[in-house]
């Protein structure tokens, strides 16, 4: 806990709290406290202004009550008589006589009302008519009847009608405020009396009120005229004060009883400033009294609570501060007590309780710290215990660890030793050895190998040098139960024996060789099967712990790994060597092979391949024998590695078939061998035991199974030769074979070219003739190759080859050599008629050759005439005519000539020509015949189209009644008309069966004839060929079942995806199996389909009875069935074979049979994988 | 009102056993010999269902199809092919010209049947 930081804080937040709470409540008293008072104040001088005002208004009044009543008094005398008063109008001109009596009177009243109330300046008196009849002034001099005129004026009009009438202020003097009293005298015939009164003693009276410094006090009339002035205010005397808002205000009220009303009267003073005004009306003339004072006036009274609320305010303050000290602390403290122990409980001071009685929550809460602390006082004390049986645990497991990484570091260094000598696994035992005895605090240890039979010593540690003997005595040891060691081997798993005197089992002599008593033996076992162990012993009886047997146990383990690494080492090194050896014997065959090839000298041929021989077979020595046929007897052709003598004695041994190796290999015709000639008796050379040979091995020479020599080697070493040697020697007696071969047919193609040699070169010519005449050429070209040839053989100028034209009516060129284009051109396209073409046409006709020259020239029966007499070719002194003969045929004329040279034609040459022209014939003869043939073939193809269609039409008129008879018996079975007996019934379904037999048969005919009209197309699709068996199986399933077969079907699930008519392909094998659950009574019909050479194969093999090689072919052609009676047993067109071949075929498949009589059947089909079109037509 | 199938079909005795089929499941059967009557005859009675032979003299059940299904006012009506032309690519012609289902020569009266009532529910 961050303590001393925060420390103080809860303090002072509980102190700042305190103080503001105390402070705010007394500052808030005060203030409430001071605005009420100044409230009250304000009010209370509101009011008391208001008072004074009021008096004033009431003086005011008083006192011009009291001027009325002076006024009023002088005109009381006039009026006396009521009667009078009450005069109209029409009695005026008494009252005039009155009134002259009375103007003195008045004067009178008016002086002495003057000097009763020094207020009035002037009073006058006015008639009814508004005339002035007196006017009494304190200034002027009185006037008595002046007449004048007021009729108009305010003051008497105002007063006529009944009433005292103030008038309104003026000012005389510029600064006396006046006003005019009229007062009517008389109740009918009014008259008035006027007095002018001064203002003053009012504005008198109001300075005269108290309203304290600053304040004042006025009076304004109805007209909101100012008529007495404050003093010192700076206002005008009957200024107009009606924009005054107070004085609006005022105006605007209403008078109410109850003063409080106007209490708050604020505004602005006339000189600036805030005042308290209060007003009051005077009486009825609308006057009204002002009284105002500053405002600030009303806070006068509020300095003294001010001082006293504050005085409180610092003192209440004072006293807060105190109290949230006091408080504050009081809250701290036990807190700071808990912090602390709760620190102690931090720290791990548990045994000091906090010690706190406040008798609240804390006390309570330190109660729980201090519960905790003693909880946690326990739990420390309980893991204590913990943590120490832990630290005691954690030592065992530390042995137990150092115990392991002893054991691991063991292995690692097994390991070590294992990855260093992959070769040897002693170095492995030996490690083993030393470590098990160590790790497993051992007396000794010994390491065993297992051959299978016998466990043999690997290797041993520590043994006592008395119990070495014994040991060493003890292996190789036999399985059983005597030792741990043989009997780890036995059992296959660990052998503990904790004491060998306890063990019944035990051998004890060997315990008492070795002198242990306690002894452990693991298995090695690789694949399950032991191959070794290891033991360790303890001189004293004290039992192995199950570590130390997991140990020994890992152990075995690297040593089983270790002689499986040195095990796969070894076999790759034999690979290697055998790799190695295979290359030097490619190498040496290779060469062999160059020497076969290149070199026809038989003898160096043979002595180089009994050389590489010997050498490859690791042999000391080896000869070639040749077989002589007429002698019968082996003779040696090539040696390496004897002696001249042993040669020569070889060569007399005169060795026959049967005898020696030799001999045997020769009658046996495979190799034979003596792995040792000392243990072999009676073995007829024995020069050869004595040049120092132990082991021979002979392979004999054969060539098609013809004995031709034989091939022999000899070791100087016993021992039976590998069958890898063996091997090696017969492809060295193949290859001189060949040699041998070769160089026969080399002496014979020697002989033969001699022979050939002697041949003309004319003959030589003729026999390339031959071979160029088998070669498929156009005709032109086959009779310009025998034109060329026999030109160059015959040594003629120009050779021409005449043929019927097509129309038969002359001849025509149809090959030329050594001919120019100028000679050519001529003859181009022309027929030359027979009975124009003179010597050609007589040789033609009659097949005898015949030459023109000077000797013999050509008669004149043969000249020709033109135009064929302009073509150079034909207009020949010299030339040579000779027939063109096939198979007893004239087919057409050669003729030669040596007009260029005009060298002789020699008379041999006819003879040559002779039988050139019988090739150009063969040849001519075969383009006529090919020719033939193709047109046959058209023929023959559009007959079968016309046979197919004619098939086609067949079945769809055959099927449209067969429709109406399946038709009528189906409506029938039915019930359409009706219940069908059972016997009827029953003939019906016949009727159907046979109706759909025949169906099937016109089926397979259209289907077959749509083949053969080459109207099937395959659709093409990718078909699982799995599916397509399944699909065969399952439909003939029942098929088979009913016959009792087996059926079979063998499909690998990896088939490739076809492609193909899938539909058309299940018809086939459909057929196929359908065939052979028909033939087949007994036994089973297997279906097998594979991918061999890029094709499916599928083959469905029976057990029926076979089909002979005569009938094999026929089977597949149309309506053929084995035999007529098999048709009509098992029923069936004859056509389906024929028709799956097709399918089959436009697949660009195979369909064929293996087969013989008693043996079953089995038809085979191949389609390629992938067809992508439609075959053409077989 | 009982549901009319039209038979276009050449052969007599096909049509009888069509027709007695027909009767016996309580269809009413109207008849054409030829591929054009047939067309005329779907335009004039508007059957439910037409049942067409493919080998017809004159038009053949095919061009017939077409020319009924290219008729907006009768492409609706089912065409069942009951032909006897049953290789491979007749029933892929048959299809394109726009029949709705393709039965072969000889038919089982009763699969025909249930054929039929399968378009006429």
């Amino acid at each position: 806990m961050s303590g001393p930081v925060r420390r103080g804080r809860l303090f002072r937040k509980y102190a700042v709290v305190l103080f503001v709470l105390v402070g705010g409540v007394l500052m808030a008293a005060s203030l409430v406290e001071l605005y009420f008072s100044y409230r009250e104040t304000q009010r209370a001088i509101v009011r008391e202004e208001r008072a004074k005002a009021v008096a004033a208004a009431g003086r005011i009044e008083q006192f011009l009550k009291e001027i009325e009543q002076q006024v009023r008094e002088t005109t009381r005398t006039a009026s006396d008589d009521p009667d009078a008063s009450q005069v109209g109008p029409g009695r005026l001109g008494f009252r005039e006589g009155l009134g002259a009596a009375l103007a003195d009177q008045r004067a009178l009243d008016f002086v002495r009302v003057l000097r009763n109330v020094p207020a009035i300046s002037e009073l006058s008196y006015l008639d009814l008519s508004g005339r002035e009849q007196v006017r009494v002034s304190r200034l002027d001099l009185d006037v008595v009847g002046s007449g004048e005129d007021f009729s108009r004026a305010p003051k008497f009009l105002e007063a006529k009608t009944g009433k005292t009438h103030w008038s309104p202020v003026y000012l005389k003097n510029e600064s006396e405020p006046y006003s005019t009293l009229s007062i009517p005298v008389g109740k009918y015939a009014i008259e008035v009396t006027t007095a002018e009164v001064s203002l003053g003693p009012v504005q008198k009276m109001m300075s005269q009120i108290e309203v304290g410094p600053g304040g004042y006090a006025y009076v304004v009339d109805s007209r909101d005229h100012l008529i007495a002035r404050p003093d010192g205010q700076g206002l005008r005397a009957d200024q107009d004060l009606s924009s005054l808002a107070r004085l609006r205000s005022a105006r605007a009220e209403r008078p109410r009883s109850g003063d409080d009303a106007q209490v708050t009267v604020a505004a602005d003073g006339f000189s600036g400033g805030r005042i308290l005004s209060a007003h009051a009306p005077i009486g009825s003339l609308g006057w009204l009294v002002f009284v105002e004072r500053p405002a600030a006036d009303a806070y006068a009274p509020l300095r003294a609570p001010i001082v006293r609320s504050g005085v409180i305010f610092v003192l209440g303050l004072l006293l807060s501060v105190l109290a949230s000290l006091l408080l504050a602390r009081r809250m701290i403290a036990p807190i700071r007590v808990l912090q602390e122990g709760a620190t102690r409980i931090g720290a791990g001071t548990l045994d000091q309780p906090i010690q706190l009685r406040t008798g609240d929550e804390i006390e309570g809460l330190a109660s729980s710290f201090n519960q905790m602390a003693a909880s946690l006082k326990e739990s420390y004390e309980g893991l204590e215990l913990k943590v120490e049986a832990r630290t005691r645990e954690l030592a065992e497991a530390n042995r137990d660890l150092t115990e392991a990484l002893e054991q691991q570091t063991a292995t690692s260094e097994i390991l070590q030793v294992l990855s260093q000598s992959p070769t040897d696994v002693q170095p492995v035992f030996d490690a083993i050895a030393r470590e098990a005895v160590r790790l497993c605090a051992a007396s000794y240890s010994v390491v065993g190998r297992y051959d299978g039979q016998l466990v043999h010593l690997a290797a041993f540690e520590h043994v006592r040098p008395e119990g070495i003997e014994a040991i060493k005595a003890l292996f190789p040891v036999r399985p059983s139960r005597a030792t741990t060691t043989a009997r780890a081997v036995l059992d296959r798993a660990v052998v503990h024996v904790p004491d060998v005197a306890a063990d019944p089992d035990y051998d004890k002599s060997v315990a008492l060789g070795i002198q242990n008593r306690s002894t452990l033996a693991v298995p090695m076992l690789l694949n399950g099967e032991p191959i070794g162990t290891i033991s360790v012993g303890r001189l004293e009886p004290r039992p192995f712990s199950d570590s130390q047997v997991t140990l020994l146990q890992t152990f075995a383990d690297q040593a089983v790994i270790a002689i499986e690494n040195v095990r796969l080492f070894k076999e790759l090194q034999e690979r290697t060597a055998e790799l190695t050896r295979s290359v030097d014997e490619l190498r040496a065959l290779g060469e062999v092979g160059q020497a076969v090839s290149e070199t026809l000298d038989l003898q160096a041929v043979l002595t180089s391949i009994v050389s590489h021989a010997v050498a490859l077979s690791q042999t000391d020595a080896g000869t070639i024998y040749e077989f002589d046929e007429v002698s019968q007897v082996f003779v040696p052709r090539a040696n390496h590695g004897i002696a001249e003598e042993m040669i020569e004695a070889l060569r007399q041994s005169h060795i026959r078939l049967g005898e020696t190796v030799v001999g045997q290999a020769g009658t046996k015709r495979v190799a034979v061998q003596i792995p040792d000639l000392e243990s072999a008796a009676g073995y007829p050379l024995p020069f050869v035991l004595k040049a120092g040979f132990r082991a021979l091995l002979a392979v004999p020479l054969l060539r098609e199974e013809r004995v031709i020599g034989a091939l022999v080697v000899r070791r100087k070493t016993a021992g039976t030769f590998p069958t890898a040697i063996v091997n090696l020697l017969q492809t060295f007696a193949t290859q001189s074979v060949i040699a041998i071969q070769n160089a026969r047919l080399f002496r014979e193609i020697d002989e033969k070219s001699r022979a050939l040699e002697e041949l003309s070169r004319n003959q030589e010519q003729l026999a390339r003739l031959s071979t160029a005449l088998q070669e498929p050429l156009s005709l032109t070209e086959q009779l310009r190759r025998v034109l060329d040839a026999a030109r160059q053989v015959v040594g003629l100028d120009h050779l021409y080859i005449w043929t019927p034209s097509p129309d038969g009516a002359g001849l025509v060129v149809s090959a030329g050599a050594g001919l120019t284009e100028t000679d050519y051109r001529p003859l181009v396209g022309v027929t030359i008629p027979f009975a124009e073409a003179g010597a050609l046409a007589a040789v033609y006709e009659d097949g005898e050759p015949r030459l023109f020259d000077q000797a013999n020239p050509v008669p004149e029966r043969y000249r020709l005439r033109p135009p064929y007499s302009d073509i150079a070719a034909l207009r020949l002194k010299a030339f040579l005519v000779s027939p063109m003969i096939a198979r007893g045929r004239t087919v057409g004329v050669l003729s030669a000539d040596n007009r260029l040279t005009h060298s002789p034609i020699p008379a041999h040459t006819v003879e040559l020509l002779h039988s050139f022209a019988a090739q150009a014939a063969v040849a001519v003869e075969n383009a006529r015949l090919f020719q033939e043939i193709q047109d046959k073939g058209q023929q023959l193809e559009l007959a079968s189209r016309h046979k197919s269609q004619f098939l086609a039409n067949m079945s769809h008129e055959l099927r449209t009644p067969m429709n109406a008879v399946l038709g009528y018996t189906d409506l029938v079975l039915d019930g359409i008309f009706g219940d069908v007996p059972e016997a009827i019934r029953d003939t019906l379904e016949r009727v159907k069966s046979n109706g759909q037999h025949l169906m099937g048969l016109i089926n397979d005919v259209l289907d077959l004839s749509r083949i053969e009209a080459g109207q099937l197309t395959l659709s093409l699709n990718d078909y699982a060929m799995g599916e397509v068996v399944h699909g065969v199986v399952s439909a003939v399933e029942s098929l088979a079942a009913g016959k009792k077969l087996a059926l079979k079907a063998v499909v690998p699930i990896d088939l490739p995806a076809g492609r193909g008519d899938e539909r058309r392909l299940t018809q086939v094998l459909m057929n196929l199996v359908g065939n052979a659950i028909k033939f087949t009574d007994v036994g089973e019909v297997a279906i097998e389909a594979r991918v061999a050479d890029g094709s499916f194969l599928v083959a469905v093999s029976d057990t029926g009875p076979g089909i002979s090689e005569a009938d094999q072919q026929r089977i597949f052609e149309e309506f053929q069935q084995v035999d007529s009676s098999s048709t009509r047993k098992k029923g069936g067109s004859g056509l389906g074979l024929a028709i799956s071949k097709r399918i089959v075929e436009l697949h660009g498949g195979r369909l064929w049979v293996e087969s013989a009589p008693g043996q079953g059947s089995t038809f085979y089909f191949t389609v390629p994988l992938r067809v992508e079109r439609t075959a053409e037509r077989a | 009102m009982s549901k009319r199938v039209l038979a276009i079909e050449d052969h007599e005795e096909n049509r009888r056993i069509l027709r007695l089929l027909l009767q016996s499941a309580g269809f009413e059967m109207i008849e054409a010999l030829t591929g054009e009557d047939g067309v005329a005859m779907a335009e004039k009675e508007r059957p439910d269902l037409i049942l067409m032979d493919i080998q017809l003299p004159g038009l053949d059940g095919y061009e017939a199809t077409r020319r009924i299904k290219a008729n907006p006012e009768l492409r609706h009506i089912p065409i069942i092919v009951v032909t006897s032309y049953a290789l491979s690519g007749d029933d892929v012609k048959a299809f394109e010209a726009g029949c709705d289902a393709y039965v072969t020569k000889p038919f089982v009266p009763r699969e025909l049947l249930a054929k039929i009532r399968s378009y006429l529910g």
